[in-house]
């Protein structure tokens, strides 16, 4: 038996539809095929507990917490890798992207493998880690009674022919920060549903949707709906009364990268909820091509005849369909079959013995300064790090402003150098548990007028390039300090975080010249 | 009732199809057939249906569905008036796809003001607009053939760009009388329809655009008679998406006819049009039957419209000039290229022509509303125009290693600037990619001896053996830019005359690259403002050149140039521009010695940099403005606005065409 854990950013996140359909719906499955999952949040993780399973999965959470669970993991002689179902990777010109991009690269040189939803997330992961083992784990369905099925799609088709009614059903979520999704698709693809009113039939739209895409803005724009419609806060259990009460799931597509990377899941719960499935735009749902309605006119037409693509006696055809990209107990052995084949953990040395810590950016996030600590880790506040947490390290500008000192805590102290070690001073008053101070860690005189400059600069764009210049500093003066320390950076602002991708590829670019 | 013959003409109906439908049956009128002339009287939404009794007060969408007609009836006791019980006003479409049917309906009493709310079919195809009298018969009818010039329709921006914006109703009816008159090709002898077919780019392309939409494919094949093709060379995406787009652009069933008018119009017209997918192309191009012919291997540039997606409220209209092939690869690599009007036999490879050629004129009318996000951009991407961690380069065309090498820049830093703030641009200048390449002459005044102090020490610090400190000995600060010139040895010069930081350090490379275009005297880049938020600063970027923006008519009248400012930014693009403000601007030395640097004595502050961008642009010379990077400019400053400094007396009216055609017209739209 093969021990697996996937390590979720939080416990909330066990609950949300994405971790319930991808690893939940699995288990059983999974352990027929010879692998106990277990799912752990990350928080949970803590230095006194080492790493019990053998292999580990770390899904969604784009933080510097991965890359150090990463580097501890492999450590510790585990196998490690991420799942990756979401593409924010592939947008390369796309500026408010860098994090996830530079988190994916530097996680990539840790990972023993990578696990991705589909096929066309695999071809993006595969183009930053082109030697890393990857593997397609399909999105499962839950399982169903045929007849139940059977059942409610013979009652909502009766309804609809003797009603006239037409119910349509949307759900999902409805926005995304960074890419025009959701109801901006629903709206968009909106034509194609007035073409359900003919032969009589009148479409209505139910709206299943988050609270947060809930906007002035995007319910103002459901205006343009040709049909009437009402909007509900989604829920697990509204999602599958809308199934039930639905004759039509319409499940627009986009043909923008993040899009046409995601699973076949929604087609698959729209279906095995019993509704017939209308997708318009992007083809994601060919695979379930007999089951896929692509023009709204041809299900009229359908009704009339009262064969719609999904009924009781294609049902085993369902089964069949589904059974080549969404069956749990084949993706089981699949995934299986994948983590066997794995090369053994092989021991890295370098990571063995080292130390983690964590410089924080202009923002400390207190998850992430707790999760150091509790790992047994250093979280170091660097000159500009907003926030009062109890860090173990912090820089802090010398009385006069001609140095960067730091204040240490006893733990951070252990893992100094020995030079640093002879140079250490009592703090006069403990700040937290912070209890020394390292006199002249960055004294460079350059620095110090940008850091004197940055003091009484107001705004983020006109400091960020300073900023991250002195960050670059200040980490390689902790770099001599802490010698068998790896820094890892906390920064997320997402401003901050491509100044810094610049001002690395500026630095590469000039090595490459001047070669 | 000429109406109804010009709506089954515009909507591809049998006119009997048409009069069963709007009639039901009452037939209580049988119109004569529309001639020239029924057509050349007509006016659209007209003034006064059934001799003043009805008015037509405004018309607009709200969405692409819903169109709203506000009327007043005119009082029936007032003797002026014809009007004499209540009227009746319904609309007609024709979806593209089917037959005629009622959109919508409603009753105005006399003397009182009503409001007709109608769903539509489609929102490009024409509205016919019929007034019963009270026993049910017809009284009179008119068309609004484009309902999607209307506000909130897809088309305002043209509307917005060609009216006046005084009386946006009567522009409607003259814009619309026009377009009729073109579309249906009477009146103007037997000139055919110009535009042969539309090459859609597929860079960035979704599907969800309203190009690709059913509703505009159907009107621009069945009612136009406009086919469109995906262009094969301008993008690599994923062959299901090129196959979905494909089909996008193949609505069926035609109707009866339909093929032959396509093949038809391809034979007969003269060009096709290059649109990014994102866009529409406008009515005007679309009916012109007057476009020149961009011969066998150029290209026509022209007139964009920019509006916001959701609302459709124009925002800018963008012309660039006539450019070469040269500026073509100088645009940011991740660009929307331009539309175009391009040979009619090059509609599969659009990109080989704009990129191969240069441009061989310009589209006498707009060529296409874009439609852009409202939101505005997130503030690392106003930083970063574009994303500072593939390693891919910033515009087509790169700087050689050979060109590397060869450039030098002399920096050339003004005093009237603090020393922390000189400072502070050294910084981001020092971590520059071409920052080796840099000659800093900073200019001092003995006087100064802290600044001198603070300057040499950052100065040794980051450029040691790189700079030399001039004493400005009382010059003004433009004697002191052309003393500084003197001693440049850089083939460029950089003035950072105001406060400024480098965000990105590929800046100087960006800027050395748009120097590759030899006609360039000077090239600058985007930038950014930050004002104080709630809860941290709130980022705001420009475009950074000027641009032409109106004739102010005083006794002598001047030119008047703007930094544009609206409420979204400008396309990503290197724009030529009228001039390049002073703040950062990097000069080519040739340019600068060869016009006699700055005029010292009559500008010796203020004005300088655009006298010099003016003699520059009399000379030959050619300023770019990239947003591809942005500056910050720590200390908030509005956009600019500045008057041709030396008024008619140097540039005579003549010449102001010139400038025009040379440079990016950019003019907001309301």
């Amino acid at each position: 038996m093969i021990n697996l854990c996937v390590i979720v950013p939080t416990a909330a996140y066990i609950e949300q539809a994405g971790a319930r359909i991808r690893y939940a719906r699995m288990e059983a499955e999974l352990a027929n095929a010879g692998i106990s999952l277990e799912m752990q949040v990350v928080s949970d993780l803590t230095h006194k507990t080492a790493p019990k399973h053998d292999i580990y999965l770390l899904s969604k959470g784009y933080d510097v917490r991965s890359l150090a669970i990463a580097r501890w993991i492999r450590a510790q002689g585990r196998l490690i890798g991420a799942d990756l179902f979401d593409d924010y990777f592939s947008q390369a010109s796309e500026a408010r992207l860098v994090h996830q991009r530079m988190w994916l690269r530097d996680l990539c040189g840790t990972l023993d493998f990578l696990l991705c939803s589909t096929p066309r997330m695999m071809d993006v992961a595969s183009g930053y880690a082109p030697t890393l083992p990857v593997h397609v784990m399909n999105d499962p369905f839950p399982p169903f009674a045929d007849e139940d099925l059977a059942r409610t799609l013979d009652d909502n088709l009766a309804k609809a022919l003797r009603t006239r009614e037409l119910p349509v059903f949307w759900f999902g979520v409805g926005d995304n920060p960074v890419f025009d999704v959701g109801l901006s698709d629903l709206v968009a693809f909106a034509p194609e549903l007035s073409r359900l009113r003919r032969a009589g039939f009148t479409p209505r739209l139910s709206i299943l949707t988050n609270s947060r895409a809930m906007t002035i803005d995007s319910l103002t724009s459901l205006r343009a709906l040709a049909l009437p419609f009402q909007v509900e806060k989604w829920s697990e259990e509204r999602e599958t009364a809308g199934f039930k009460t639905s004759l039509v799931s319409f499940l627009p597509v986009s043909g923008q990268n993040f899009s046409i990377a995601k699973s076949l899941n929604r087609a698959v719960s729209a279906l095995i909820g019993g509704t017939q499935v209308l997708s318009a735009g992007f083809p994601l749902y060919a695979r379930l091509a007999p089951f896929i309605y692509r023009d709204a006119a041809e299900i009229v037409t359908h009704l009339q005849a009262g064969m719609p693509r999904l009924r009781r006696d294609t049902i085993p055809q369902l089964r069949e369909v589904l059974a080549t990209c969404a069956d749990p107990a084949v993706e089981a052995g699949k995934l299986a079959a994948f983590l066997r084949a794995l090369a053994p953990a092989v021991p890295r040395p370098e990571l063995t013995t080292e130390g983690l810590a964590v410089l924080h950016g202009l923002r400390a996030e207190s998850e992430h300064h707790k999760f150091f600590q509790r790992l047994g880790q250093l979280s170091i506040a660097g000159p500009f790090t907003r926030g009062a947490l109890n860090f173990d390290v912090a820089v802090v500008a010398s009385a006069n402003e001609s140095a960067l000192d730091l204040e240490l805590a006893p733990m951070a102290m252990q893992v100094l150098s020995p030079a640093a070690r002879s140079r250490l001073e009592p703090l006069a008053q403990h700040s937290g548990r912070r209890t020394h101070r390292l006199p002249g860690a960055v004294t460079e005189q350059s620095v110090m007028a940008l850091f004197r400059d940055l003091r009484h600069r107001h705004g983020q764009a006109s400091a960020c390039a300073a900023v991250v210049e002195l960050e670059a500093a200040v980490v390689e003066a902790l770099r001599g300090i802490f010698p068998g320390t790896a820094i890892l950076m906390g920064e997320t602002d997402p401003l901050m975080v491509a100044s810094a991708a610049a001002l690395r590829g500026a630095r590469a670019r000039n090595a490459v010249h001047v070669q | 009732m000429a109406a109804l013959g010009l709506f089954a003409a515009l909507s591809r109906q049998e006119m009997s199809n048409v009069m069963k439908i709007v009639l039901e049956g009452r037939g209580a009128i049988v119109p004569a057939p529309t001639t020239a002339q029924d057509i050349l009287d007509h006016r659209c939404l007209d003034e006064a249906l059934y001799g003043g009794a009805l008015r037509f007060e405004d018309v607009w969408l709200t969405d692409d569905q819903t169109l709203f007609c506000r009327m007043s009836s005119a009082d029936p006791k007032k003797p002026e008036t014809s009007a004499r019980a209540d009227i009746t006003l319904q609309a007609f479409q024709a979806d593209p796809l089917r037959e005629v049917v009622k959109i919508g309906s409603m009753a105005a009493p006399p003397g009182g003001a009503a409001l007709l709310q109608a769903r539509l079919a489609n929102p490009y195809a024409p509205v016919l607009l019929l007034a019963h009298g009270g026993a049910g018969e017809v009284v009179d009818a008119t068309i609004l053939p484009f309902p999607s010039l209307c506000r909130g329709g897809g088309h305002a921006g043209e509307l917005a760009l060609l009216g006046a914006g005084v009386d946006r109703l009567q522009e409607l009816r003259c814009l619309s009388d026009m377009l009729l008159q073109d579309a249906l090709g009477l009146g103007l002898g037997t000139a055919a329809p110009s535009l042969t077919a539309i090459t859609v780019s597929v860079a960035r392309a979704t599907g969800k655009e309203r190009f690709f939409s059913l509703g505009f494919q159907s009107w621009l094949q069945n009612m136009v008679g406009v086919r469109a093709r995906l262009s094969e060379d301008d993008a690599a995406i994923p062959d299901a998406l090129r196959e979905q787009l494909a089909a996008n652009l193949e609505p069926s069933p035609a109707p009866a006819g339909a093929r032959e008018r396509l093949l038809r119009r391809e034979a007969e017209g003269c060009a096709a049009l290059y649109i990014p997918a994102d866009a529409l192309p406008s009515l005007s191009v679309l009916f012109s039957r007057r476009l020149p012919e961009p011969g066998p291997a150029g290209w026509m540039g022209g007139s964009v419209i920019l509006a916001e997606a959701q609302s459709s409220q124009p925002v800018w209209a963008i012309t660039v000039p006539t450019q070469d092939a040269m500026l073509a690869r100088l645009q940011p690599l991740d660009s929307i290229s331009p539309a175009a009007l391009i040979p009619a036999n090059a509609v599969a490879r659009p990109m080989a022509v704009i990129e191969g050629t240069g441009a061989t004129g310009m589209s006498p009318v707009p060529l296409a509303v874009r439609f852009v996000p409202g939101r505005e951009p997130h503030e690392a991407a106003r930083v970063f125009s574009s994303a500072p961690d593939g390693g891919q380069p910033l515009f087509r065309a790169t700087l050689s290693a050979h060109e590397r090498a060869r450039d030098s820049i002399s920096v050339l830093l003004p005093a009237q600037i603090s020393a922390v703030e000189t400072v502070a641009f050294l910084t981001t200048l020092r971590m520059q990619s071409l920052s080796d390449a840099c000659q800093i002459l900073a200019l001092n005044h003995a006087s100064d001896p802290e600044r001198h102090a603070g300057l040499t020490a950052a100065l040794q610090s980051k450029f040691p053996g790189q700079f030399t400190l001039l004493d400005h000995a009382g010059l003004n600060p433009s004697a002191a830019l052309n003393a500084a010139a003197v001693q440049a040895r850089g083939r460029h010069l950089l003035v950072a005359g105001e406060p400024v930081l480098l965000n990105d350090p590929r800046t100087l490379e960006a800027l050395m690259t748009l120097m590759l275009n030899p006609r360039a005297a000077s090239v600058s880049c985007a930038c950014v403002t930050e004002t104080e938020g709630k809860s941290r600063g709130v980022l705001r970027q420009h475009i950074g050149g000027l641009f032409p923006a109106r004739i102010a008519l005083t006794s002598l009248p001047n030119l008047v140039f703007e930094e544009p400012s609206g409420s979204l930014p400008l396309p990503p693009a290197t724009y030529p521009v009228a001039a390049n403000p002073f703040r950062l601007a990097l000069v080519r030395a040739e340019a600068w010695h060869s016009l006699g640097g700055l005029e010292a004595r009559g500008l010796p502050n203020a004005g300088a940099d655009l006298d010099f961008a003016l003699r520059a642009l009399r000379a030959g010379w050619r300023h770019l403005c990239t947003t591809a990077v942005t500056v910050t400019l720590p200390r908030a400053s509005t956009s600019r606005r500045v008057t041709d400094p030396v008024g008619t007396a140097f540039m005579p009216l003549a010449q102001w065409q010139d400038i025009a055609n040379e440079v990016t017209l950019v003019q907001a739209l309301r």
